[in-house]
């Protein structure tokens, strides 16, 4: 299918969803239009009316052609403020309420998270995310670009009617075109250049307010150098947009100059066949009335036919994510979740890389990971521990291999069920701009009560956070609303805690989930974990993953996976791996020499 | 009065322009809005003169046509440069008035912040202008007078007493108008939180670090809802307003209608019953319409409401920030050594906040290497605030070789701090690390800071070297790792060492470093050849033993210090941290770098 015809179909389906949610004002839209064009004519046709009679000595046609020459005016005028102000309420509430969720889905419902790293994707979310109303507004425009044809077309019947002499000014509206658009052209290029000294300018006038900067500043005594800086960038974008508008305003004053000839003297040729006979002085002031006007409509026509092919830049991305979303999008499956595991969970020769780099995160990784056990993950930066946990979240697919839950096949489960049944606590956590107790309920979303809240709160070790709140379970939580801005350590809990709301999971994912906690803080809420880890494992065998430094947590578990650049290098408990002395045993003893070492 | 009271502010702000673009925009200004008269009254003489030779009025019909033209798109430029001149002036006061804050805790408050990102005058919503916008505004509407003035003079030409006819019409629609706009302004306004939030919530759908629990927890219909929630809670009211404001469109319908009518009837009979010239009708009639439009635009109006909230922050942040930035006696410490630093029964509270330091009493030795322990919230980077003179002691003083901080005129120039949460300039990695200090670029201590922060290899490795700009989003430019960016902070740090500070501190300095990097960076500050006070704070007890001295800050107050080994026999709180914190492993942080961005 062509493209113009994808985005024919879609303008078509944005129509038709505003007729059906606002058939009232959908209606009105198209019949200001409709009544904008013929009073459009008419203020021509009843000038040229008025001018007639009064040069012909009628009084009293004069009088009504005056009248309707106000009402064409009046019409006008009132219908096209009326219909715009309807217009955009239309956009933004079909906008809002129709295409808005879609899109929001379009990236929430994405069962894996690679799309997170797809430049491609990235681009396109944020060209259109909050912008509903445009992809509304682009069906919109497009009617405006065909009514404003009506118009001018209309226009030009009249203009014909009266001297055919008169459609010359359409070779000159042309010519007007086309400079109008060298015009655009220029300005679009400075704004590509504008707007990178706008971003330095917004970068430094942030870190002149900003309090965290700010201390830096101070001693460093650069501020002023900085309040320099702002003013040279803005300086830049002030002058290189002056010189745009200089180079585009002359581009526009040539084709005006084109166009006010090929009117004046079309006015001219009208006259002289006033003086023959041949035209009316009506059809004078008709001339330069709707000469004048038609600039209007060139201008608006102009305009919704730049905007319509602008509109490119919203629909592009908005079928491209739709696409996007059904390719990748979420099938459910029959095969339920486990509610407990006996054997436990296999990986078999699992790969996995991520997107435009050739190195596997995780690489041929065959291990079994046992129904009821504690498993640690140990290794060095980018080692592939994290790709590993979210591997099993099924937050990514993996190239080759599989993962078999007590015999099942992972990417054969339901993703939904299989998330269910899980829990997680991660490293890069969410801080959710809400109340405390939603916050936390959030990890809970269909069966939280408030006695789990409280249970999961004391697992986080955040009874001491809570106490404190001022307004109880129901604070809100981060600056961005006027809430309590909570410390790193504290928003830690927080997730914690959400983590702790689900009662019986068969999998529980704890990826780093102390890195900034206090020691004593830490140990608490690793107690707290390990006891309900082993007591979720011997109750239905559930598997619990932690990817930690935390050299006593990792020397307890039952199996310890060492990691090196995506792939398993040993395995085993604390005590065999310390025998066996491969890598394991070196980061214990780098640990061990910087406590434990001799002094200085 | 009030009214012309408020348009004279919007009007003074027109003094942040030169003489040259005011006269500019006045003269365009004037001329552009007298245009649509001139251009009626051209017509009239083209209809008169229909009958006889028709070239000089035909010629200037054409030029008063294409001048009205010209002088549009003249206007715009010139807009341009006034507005974009006042919006500069500005936001470099703005940005002025936070630098020139003598502490942090000035401009750190919530409600302070606040007034500073609104006067930012930065529009990301339609109900936002920038100051320059107002005072455009506040011109523009005298250009309306000035254009009704002159069609009313066409008009008069046929009778005078359709002036007023006219003129008085005009301006209840405009006034109609105007009152239904600012209503609907204020409601949209009254909503804006919702608005906030229902965006916050559309980001969270496509946001990285809640992408994983967003799935595991299975937000996404609980996140839509909120979304659609709040954005209804924003736009309800806002859209019945919608639908009362269209059905105004009838009084403005009826006003224009009516004398409109009743004027352009009259004309035309009128100018057949006393057989007047139909050239002059025809010029009244152009212009009578051009009385209307004149007069019609809100714009301008809207403006100025909406540049109103900006300025009114600016006015507040003057207020009360000049207010307390009062002028002191300075004089600079005029040494080239360490000096001898004492914080003396030091109390401070954050305002309306808890008491973070209570009574510490500390001597920091010249040419001592110091470490700064403590839990999280203990105080410790308080401590390091209270040191940089970022904030000052609410009771309490710290001295430098017996002189008050605060009365020192060039205290920072004494002191080279890695701060935790250290400034990341979208600039090149040479004048990051320049920024150290103020005034000119000193080269050679740019290439020693270079090399001995560890970062020469870094840089060997980049096209443009250290001219390679770290702003990723433009040709050329990099983003660092976090590991990358701390040490060029500590090269930014060292280039100061090496312009004369003499106080060296480092406030968590190897969060994002791995263990042996650390353990280099380490390495090398006890290589530094200048004599300097070191003073690390940090949560990795491994890495302070090697300080001379070591502090344990507790609920605000020093609780021990000694060596490490002293400290360890004692059998305290750091006895205690140290041993749950050795039973860590110190292999690194997370590995969120294979993610994440390195160059």
């Amino acid at each position: 299918m062509t493209n113009i015809s994808k985005y024919a179909r879609l303008l078509a389906s944005l129509l038709g969803i505003c007729l059906r949610r606002e058939p009232a004002v959908t209606a009105f839209l198209l019949a200001a239009m409709a009544v904008n064009a013929v009073a459009f004519a008419g203020i021509g046709l009843a000038l040229k009316y008025t001018v007639d009679s009064m040069a012909a000595g009628a009084a009293v046609s004069a009088a009504i052609g005056g009248v309707l020459a106000a009402l064409a005016y009046a019409a006008d005028r009132t219908v096209s403020g009326a219909a715009s102000a309807m217009r955009f309420h239309v956009m933004e509430k079909v906008g809002h309420i129709e295409i808005e969720p879609g899109i929001m889905r379009a990236s929430a419902e994405l069962p894996e998270i690679d799309h997170l790293e797809h430049q491609e994707y990235l681009d396109r979310i944020t060209a259109i995310r909050g912008r509903s109303w445009a992809i509304v507004g682009s069906a919109w425009n497009a009617v405006e670009a065909v009514s404003m044809g009506v118009r001018l077309i209309l226009t030009l019947l009249i203009l014909g009617a009266a001297s055919p002499w008169l459609l010359l000014m359409l070779p000159c509206v042309v010519l007007q075109l086309w400079f109008d658009r060298r015009a655009q052209v220029r300005l679009k290029r400075s704004e590509l250049v504008a707007a990178r000294n706008q971003r330095a300018q917004i970068h430094f006038f942030k870190l002149c307010i900003s309090g965290s900067a700010g201390k830096e500043l101070r001693v460093s005594g650069v501020g002023p150098q900085l309040v320099d800086r702002q003013v040279a960038a803005a300086e830049q974008v002030r002058a290189s947009r002056s010189r745009a508008l200089i180079a585009s305003g002359c581009w526009r004053a040539v084709g005006w100059t084109v166009f006010t000839v090929g009117y004046a003297s079309v006015i001219g040729l009208v006259a002289v066949q006033v003086a023959d006979g041949a035209a009316s002085v009506g059809d004078v002031m008709m001339a330069v009335t709707i000469g004048a006007l038609l600039r209007g409509v060139l201008d608006r026509a102009l305009q919704s036919t730049s905007d319509a092919s602008g509109a490119a830049r919203v629909l592009e991305p908005y079928l491209w994510l739709r696409e996007y979303a059904e390719r990748r999008g979420l099938s459910r499956t029959d095969v339920p979740a486990p509610r407990r595991l006996t054997d436990g969970i296999t990986l078999s020769n699992l790969t996995f890389s991520y997107p435009g780099t050739d190195r596997n995160a995780v690489d041929d990784l065959s291990v079994t990971l046992p129904a009821g056990a504690v498993v640690a993950v140990v290794g060095e930066y980018g080692s592939g521990k994290t790709t590993l946990v979210k591997l099993l979240a099924k937050l990514h697919r993996p190239h080759s291999g599989r993962i078999l839950v007590d015999g099942d096949d992972l990417a054969e489960i339901d993703t939904v069920a299989w998330r269910e049944s899980l829990s997680a606590a991660f490293q890069d956590f969410g801080r959710y701009q809400t109340t405390f107790a939603e916050s936390i309920g959030l990890g809970d979303l269909r069966h939280g009560t408030a006695a789990s809240l409280d249970a999961a709160v004391t697992a986080a070790d955040a009874d001491e956070l809570r106490s404190r709140l001022p307004d109880g379970d129901r604070t809100q939580l981060g600056s961005a609303f006027g809430g309590i801005d909570l410390s790193e350590g504290q928003w830690q809990k927080v997730a914690l805690a959400r983590a702790c709301m689900r009662p019986e999971p068969v999998v529980l994912l704890l990826d780093e989930p102390t890195a900034s906690l206090d020691a004593p803080s830490e140990q608490a809420v690793f107690e707290s974990y390990m006891d309900r880890a082993k007591s979720l494992g011997r109750s239905i065998g559930a598997v619990t993953v932690i990817v930690s430094h935390r050299f006593s947590t990792v020397a307890g578990a039952d199996l310890i996976l060492v990691m090196k650049e995506g792939a398993l290098i040993e395995s085993g408990d604390h005590d065999e791996l310390m025998r066996s002395g491969g890598l394991y045993k070196e980061l214990f003893e780098i640990h061990s020499a910087s406590y434990l070492g001799a002094g200085k | 009065m009030t009214v012309f009271r408020d348009r004279w502010n919007f009007l003074r702000l027109l003094r942040h322009s030169d003489p040259g673009t005011l006269a500019a925009i006045i003269t365009i200004g004037v001329l552009h809005a007298v245009f649509p008269a001139i251009g009626a009254a051209s017509v009239g003489l083209l209809i008169s003169g229909v009958d006889a030779d028709l070239t000089v009025p035909l010629v200037v019909f054409g030029a008063v046509f294409l001048l009205g033209q010209v002088s549009s798109l003249a206007f715009r430029w010139a807009k341009h440069l006034v507005v974009s001149g006042v919006n500069l002036r500005h936001r470099a006061e703005v940005a002025r008035l936070a630098v020139g804050a003598p502490t942090v805790d000035m401009i750190e408050p919530k409600a302070t912040q606040d007034l500073f990102k609104t006067a930012a005058a930065d529009p990301t919503e339609w109900v936002e202008k920038t100051p320059g916008d107002g005072a455009i505004g506040a011109l523009r509407i005298i250009f309306e007078y000035v254009g009704l003035i002159s069609s009313a003079i066409v008009v008069s030409y046929w009778s005078f007493w359709l002036v007023p006819a006219l003129i008085i019409p005009a301006l209840v629609t405009r006034r109609l108008a105007t009152r239904l706009w600012v209503r609907h302004y204020r409601i949209w306004v009254d909503g804006i939180e919702h608005h906030r939030r229902y965006q916050y919530w559309g980001e969270l759908t496509a946001s990285r670090s809640e992408a994983k629990e967003l799935r595991i927890f299975g937000l996404a219909d609980w996140i839509i809802g909120r979304h659609q929630y709040d954005m209804r809670a924003h736009l309800a009211p806002v859209w019945a307003d919608d639908r009362a404001m269209a059905r105004a469109h009838w009084q403005q319908f009826a006003i224009t209608l009516l004398p409109l009518g009743a004027i352009f009837g009259a004309v035309g009979f009128a100018t057949v019953a006393n057989g007047t010239d139909v050239g002059i009708a025809s010029a009244a009639l152009a212009a009578g319409w051009g009385i209307f439009t004149a007069a019609s635009g809100v714009g301008p109006m809207m403006e100025m409401e909406g540049a109103r909230p900006g300025l009114a922050a600016f006015a507040a942040l003057k207020d009360s920030l000049e207010r307390k930035s009062e002028v002191q006696h300075l004089q600079p410490l005029s040494v080239t050594r360490a000096p001898h630093i004492r914080f003396e029964d030091v109390h401070f509270r954050y305002e309306r906040g808890a008491s973070v330091t209570k009574g510490l009493d500390l001597e920091i030795r010249p040419d001592e290497s110091l470490a700064v322990v403590g839990f999280n919230g203990a105080g410790k980077s308080t401590l390091i605030k209270l040191l940089a003179g970022a904030y000052r002691p609410t009771a309490g003083i710290v001295t430098a070789d017996g002189r008050d901080i605060g009365g020192i005129d060039d205290w920072g120039s004494h002191l080279a701090v890695v701060f935790q949460d250290f400034v990341k300039y979208r600039l090149t990695i040479a004048e990051n690390i320049a920024l150290g200090r103020s005034g000119p670029v000193d080269e050679a201590a740019l290439k020693s800071a270079i090399a001995e922060s560890g970062l020469q290899a870094l840089v060997d490795g980049l096209p443009a070297g250290e001219d390679t700009s770290l702003d990723a989003s433009i040709d050329g430019g990099v983003d660092l790792s976090g590991g990358q960016w701390q040490q060029l902070a500590l090269a930014r740090a060292l280039y100061a060492v090496k312009s004369g500070a003499r106080i060296l501190v480092l406030d968590e300095p190897s969060a994002h470093l791995d263990v042996r990097t650390e353990q280099r960076l380490f390495d090398r500050l006890e290589q530094l050849t200048e004599p300097v006070t070191t003073i690390l704070v940090s949560h990795r007890l491994a890495t302070v033993r090697r300080a001379d001295r070591i502090v344990l800050i507790d609920d605000g107050k020093i609780a021990e210090q000694g060596t490490h080994e002293e400290l360890m026999s004692l059998g305290g709180t750091y006895a205690r941290m140290y041993r749950l914190q050795a039973e860590r492993f110190a292999a690194g942080f997370d590995d969120r770098l294979e993610e994440g961005a390195i160059v």
